[in-house]
């Protein structure tokens, strides 16, 4: 069964090198090393990209949401490998079958939820799901790899 | 679907990947040989092939699929499992 975070705490992050405004993650909900990971996203009005995605009709970007879930792969990829290696992150190597299903917009919450369904060596493949409300509203698969950062 | 179809959809598959004319894809030549081809690229190939096949692929077998030919002798191998 997947750990349940303790309310208002969440696995360290810092290991993340995204910084705002490109940090899409607020908050680990649950995991299993090696197998799962729930994250919540809260999608605000006051986000940056929005006076320009659209004007008058704000929609989250779907380059966003893809981030979004890679970014929850990392950390599971993380939280199941336990170590860190200075300067070596893990970056996206391909994305696959990615659905948009329904418009993420301000004020949603974002719940997204991520399977490890294989590994080749240090490469592991996932499928996501993106839920709002208990609807699904994007779905995909994602190769995560490692790539060394200067 | 008999060897002939499985090696056509795969030749189409790592076409796919390469920028390569499926008909050009050689049957026996390692994978490793190809240009970009990489752990991450062999992955990929998994992917895809289960999704060409709608089988589920154990990622051990990769060692016994570096060719087009001995992929279609995996996947065969799955196919008549089910």
């Amino acid at each position: 069964m997947p750990t349940e975070a303790p309310s208002g705490e969440t696995p360290d992050l810092s290991f993340l090198r995204q910084r705002f405004p490109l940090l899409m993650v607020d908050k680990v909900l649950s995991w299993e090393k090696g197998k799962e990971l729930r994250i919540l996203k809260n999608i605000s009005a006051n986000d940056v990209h929005f006076p320009g995605h659209f004007p008058g009709y704000p929609v989250f970007p779907g380059v966003l949401t893809i981030e979004c879930f890679a970014q929850a792969a990392s950390i599971l990829i993380r939280l199941t490998e336990g170590s860190f290696v200075e300067g070596v992150f893990d970056a996206i190597g391909s994305v696959m079958d990615f659905r948009f299903l329904k418009p993420i917009l301000p004020g949603d919450r974002l719940e997204v939820h991520m399977v490890m369904t294989k590994t080749v060596g240090l490469n592991r493949m996932f499928e996501g799901r993106g839920y709002v409300a208990g609807e699904e509203v994007a779905t995909g698969k994602f190769l995560i790899g490692k790539m060394k950062m200067p | 679907m008999d060897s002939v179809q499985i090696k056509s959809k795969i030749k189409e598959v790592v076409g796919g990947m390469f920028d390569m004319e499926p008909g050009t894809v050689p049957d026996s030549k390692p994978f490793t040989q190809m240009a970009k081809y990489d752990s991450m690229r062999a992955l990929e190939f998994l992917a895809k092939l289960e999704n060409e096949f709608n089988v589920t692929i154990d990622p051990d077998q990769l060692a016994n699929m570096a060719t087009v030919e001995k992929s279609a002798q995996v996947i065969e191998g799955y196919l008549h499992a089910h």
